[in-house]
């Protein structure tokens, strides 16, 4: 079973070394998707291509989150990989819990996995709130029921990509890929890793989040 | 003549005159220098004599000559905006496509099988 890491980077020269080295040995291929970044991160992209199996791809300009994964998920597909996963490029996922994903995927016939960041103490109060209202909203409208449906790490089978493909090309890309496994009933579990919040959060904030919440009103019809 | 149809005229002019920059530039085809040519033209005509609409503001129901050019106007700029919206999200999305078909290049090329 081949299994494709897929890391959309954007301006992330301090963590992006350690996210590629970290994480190498637990996949057949790294694609790193450089999305358009201003400072380093290809030149250290670069530099860590050792091998064949790290792959960078160069977005020439910044077209966000929800394109880098369609295009590093491309490639995954291109390239024969039977599992992606997705994981960010800021350092606040542990690479180490892959292979964990990936056995609690296995062992329980599952299509898809969320990940779900633990330690909610450490969770900022709005950031608490907004995730608990999109979660319950994507519940009543989307049947799909998340604990953290912000999280970028993921692992899903390639046969899923069709169903769950999504057309934003910003972060609310992720919500709608995770809004679809809901629609499409595909199977889908949750796997608890531990909660690495960097001091840069280039993340949402709170107008994403209401901007997220109509939208995810106007998709229950579109979709 | 009162100040806003001087006011009328002369941006109507000058509106005429940047058609016409436009079409020298070769940003504008013939087409479109006689399209906003015309549109500009009827605009002055309107603003010298505004009593030339009164048939047609009659036949709507309106009162006042001003009130078809308000309207006339807003139909224009919101089929201008949409026009807008829908040439700027087609444009977003080629743009996204071509950056990565270009940013795929490479693995098409089978370079990392």
């Amino acid at each position: 079973m081949k299994v494709a890491l897929v890391i959309p980077a954007h301006n992330e020269e301090k963590n992006i070394q350690n996210v590629i080295k970290k994480s190498a040995s637990y996949v057949d291929w790294v694609i790193i998707v450089n999305d358009g970044s201003s400072d380093a991160t290809k030149k250290i992209c670069e530099a860590n291509r050792c091998d064949k199996k790290i792959i960078l791809l160069n977005h020439k300009i910044n077209l966000g989150k929800g394109s880098a994964l369609k295009t590093g998920c491309e490639a995954a597909r291109k390239l024969g990989s039977d599992i992606i996963v997705t994981i960010d490029g800021d350092g606040q996922h542990s690479p180490e819990y892959i292979p964990k994903i990936l056995q609690y995927m296995e062992s329980n016939k599952l299509d898809f996995i969320f990940t779900v960041r633990q330690g909610g103490d450490k969770m900022p109060l709005i950031r608490f709130l907004g995730n608990r209202t999109l979660n319950l909203t994507a519940q009543c409208l989307f049947n799909v029921n998340l604990k953290d449906m912000w999280c970028g790490f993921r692992a899903f089978r390639v046969s899923c990509l069709p169903k769950i493909s999504w057309s934003k090309s910003d972060y609310s890309g992720e919500i709608q890929m995770a809004l679809k496994v809901g629609k499409n009933k595909i199977t889908y579990g949750e796997y608890a890793i531990p909660t690495i919040y960097s001091d840069n959060v280039k993340g949402v904030h709170i107008l994403h989040g209401l901007k997220l919440l109509l939208q995810m009103i106007v998709w229950r019809i579109m979709l | 003549m009162i100040g806003i149809q001087l006011i009328g005229v002369v941006v109507g002019l000058a509106a005429i005159h940047l058609t016409y920059l436009y079409y020298k530039r070769s940003n504008f085809t013939k087409k479109e220098l006689f399209f906003w040519g015309f549109i500009w033209l009827t605009f002055v005509f309107v603003s010298v004599f505004p009593r030339s609409v009164s048939p047609l503001v009659g036949y709507l129901g309106l009162s006042r000559p001003m009130d078809l050019i308000m309207i006339v106007a807003f139909v224009i700029l919101f089929m201008l905006t949409f026009h807008n919206y829908i040439v700027n999200r087609q444009q977003k999305q080629k743009l996204e496509r071509l950056v990565r078909e270009l940013a795929l290049k490479d693995i098409d090329g089978n370079e990392f099988r």
